[in-house]
């Protein structure tokens, strides 16, 4: 059996542009051999306040880090960006990481989605808008000429001609049963956040069993506990809502307002706080247990450096991983 | 999940609905007199009439008591313990219980321990002269739910035991190295050492430090059914929950095996 795998995690609302692009440098430095990247149009919180163009930052890492494989954790298909756009973007992102990418899909939030005018769709119109999405993006990906005229999406003599040698795998994001049977159906993998073994049993009775299973794990690594919960708390309350309400509020300021009913012992159960790697490691045995394939490690705040130097310290070993264990999802040698 | 149907409530409504004196219901399985100590006497009816579990009831059945179903016709034609006879308590006349030998022990039984036909049944047992009558409170649906063999048109064949497969087991201080020579695509289970489930361990954990306990990456609460649901109401149910597999359990959690979804395939 191979090893645990474990991939970082950088997140656009945090991080200016450069400094993505140096945390994923220094992330492949220390042994990461694959990063997930969130596409945003705004931050989650005027405090994070940023949220770059993620292609243009994959563009930049795919230089800064040759060798790094990146996927996106995730997109959305259907408002912000014109699904022919999404395609265009990956595609070129893939060329130029040699393969070493995979497109993360989801169902979009409010907050960067619904700035063009147009009405904001309940959930279920919104998964069935991807699942029309999906197997047009991997036409695109693929080079074939598209026309379609759908319910969400019309294409007429789509084509993309700079495409990568084989179609990046689309992997989609899955909190409850029916975005996990869609990701099963339709996807080559599933993305998650919560250790919930219904979701991953869910999308393995739609077809999803031996496909990839990605999580994302928020910690706050810090010297010592009270720091680490602050640093939470000032980069990621939100963490502490309940997930309906991180799709369907429209702004930063909004989600700030929700985030300060927010207590610290919620953010401290939602985001893994402190110094002790103990924590983290239960953390990632949690995920691993649910049937979780791969762990993005995201630390929450400005000090990617320590937490780096924390992985490699305490946390790999403590896990009795090896950082060069994680195969590529792109199935592309480094 | 619903793991048995309730029966049609016509078969209760149908019922007398006089109790003997003296006849306290008592949802426990422990056996013991009901009424001792409370100044009933046997010949009132009732006093003399003891309630006993599943086990006990196989003990007794084992020694020739006679076994016999208070439910309508219908109800103890779809399923009934080996070798019961049937009895509607509606039918019951002191000339109908003398197809029962008086010098057998008998043992009532009925739908669930909700269901109180059991219990009126044995106590009208008692009244007619039986000198030894015992009520099978918890009924079929104890029975069925342990997995233990029944007779009628929706027979075992029909049941989701008949689809289960070995699980293999350990213990929650066995590490990720033990099962490795045991698990393959499905999980499985930990047990206590009386077989009862504490929880799963998927295959993915294979993944993590062979030191690894199992008590620590191991699925408390997975999904799990009484042997005696039927294999198409649990194909339905697995299909609405998104489920593969499920566990099959008894009433007091041990283990008897694992269903596949595909494994319910074809006529049960």
């Amino acid at each position: 059996m191979a090893g645990l795998e474990l991939g970082y995690f950088l997140s656009s609302e945090e991080h200016a542009p450069s400094k993505l692009v140096a945390n994923a440098a220094a992330a492949h430095q220390a042994g990461f051999r694959s990063a997930m990247i969130s596409d945003h149009l705004r931050a989650w919180t005027p405090a994070q306040g940023n949220a770059s163009f993620v292609w243009g930052v994959i563009g930049a890492i795919s230089q800064a880090a040759p060798g790094l494989e990146v996927g996106t954790g995730v997109s959305a298909a259907v408002r912000r960006i014109h699904p022919v756009t999404l395609a265009h973007a990956a595609a070129t992102a893939s060329l130029l990481l040699g393969g070493r990418f995979f497109l993360g899909l989801g169902t979009g939030e409010r907050l960067n989605e619904q700035v063009t005018g147009e009405r904001w769709p309940r959930a279920g119109e919104r998964r069935e808008a991807l699942e029309e999405t999906l197997p047009l993006l991997r036409d695109l990906l693929s080079g074939r000429t598209v026309n379609h005229r759908g319910r969400h999406v019309t294409l007429e003599r789509a084509r993309l001609d700079s495409v990568p040698g084989s179609v990046p795998p689309i992997l989609v994001a899955a909190s409850g049963k029916r975005a996990a049977r869609l990701a099963g159906e339709l996807a080559d993998g599933m993305i998650g956040v919560a250790p919930d073994a219904s979701v991953v049993e869910a999308f393995e009775a739609a077809g999803g069993s031996g496909k990839p299973r990605f999580a994302q794990l928020k910690v706050s690594w810090a010297a010592d506990r009270e720091e680490a919960v602050a640093t939470a708390r000032h980069w990621f309350p939100t963490e502490g809502l309940p997930p309906q309400l991180l799709s369907e509020l429209a702004t930063p300021a909004e989600l700030a307002a929700a985030a300060e009913l927010v207590d610290d012992d919620r953010i401290a159960r939602a985001i893994v706080c402190g110094p002790d790697v103990g924590p983290v490691v239960a953390a990632v045995h949690r995920l691993v247990a649910t049937g979780f394939t791969r762990v993005y490690l995201h630390q929450v705040g400005p000090d990617q450096a320590g937490f780096l130097g924390f992985v490699r310290r305490e946390l790999v070993p403590a896990l009795g991983a090896d950082l060069s264990d994680t195969p590529l999802a792109s199935g592309r040698p480094a | 999940m619903r793991v048995i149907p309730r029966p049609r409530r016509r078969a209760r409504e149908r019922t007398p609905s006089w109790r003997p004196p003296g006849a306290i219901a008592d949802q426990t399985d422990g056996s013991h007199r009901r009424g001792a100590g409370r100044g009933l006497v046997a010949a009132d009816g009732g006093a003399e009439v003891e309630t006993i579990d599943t086990e006990h009831v196989q003990q007794l059945a084992r020694k020739g008591a006679q076994l016999v179903e208070v439910l309508p016709k219908e109800a103890y034609d779809r399923e009934h313990l080996p070798g019961a006879v049937n009895l509607a308590l509606v039918d019951m006349t002191p000339d109908a219980v003398s197809v029962l030998d008086r010098d057998r022990p008998v043992i009532t039984y009925c739908y669930d321990h909700e269901c109180d036909l059991s219990s009126r049944a044995a106590r009208w047992l008692d009244v007619l002269g039986f000198r030894e009558v015992y009520d099978y409170m918890n009924s079929k649906v104890a029975w069925l739910g342990y997995g233990l063999a029944f007779e009628g048109t929706d027979g075992p064949a029909t049941r989701a035991l008949a689809r289960a497969e070995q699980v293999p087991t350990h213990g929650p201080d066995d590490t990720v190295a033990d099962i490795a020579a045991t698990i393959g695509e499905w999980p499985v289970a930990v047990v206590t050492s009386d077989r009862v489930v504490v929880g799963v361990v998927r295959p993915e954990v294979r993944s993590l430090a062979p030191t690894t306990l199992l008590r620590d990456v191991l699925q408390p609460g997975p999904p799990s059914v009484r042997p005696s649901i039927s294999i198409r109401e649990l194909a339905g149910s697995m299909d609405d929950d998104g489920q593969r597999w499920v566990l099959v359990t008894r009433p007091d959690g041990a283990l008897l095996g694992l269903v596949r979804r595909s494994a319910l395939e074809g006529d049960g």
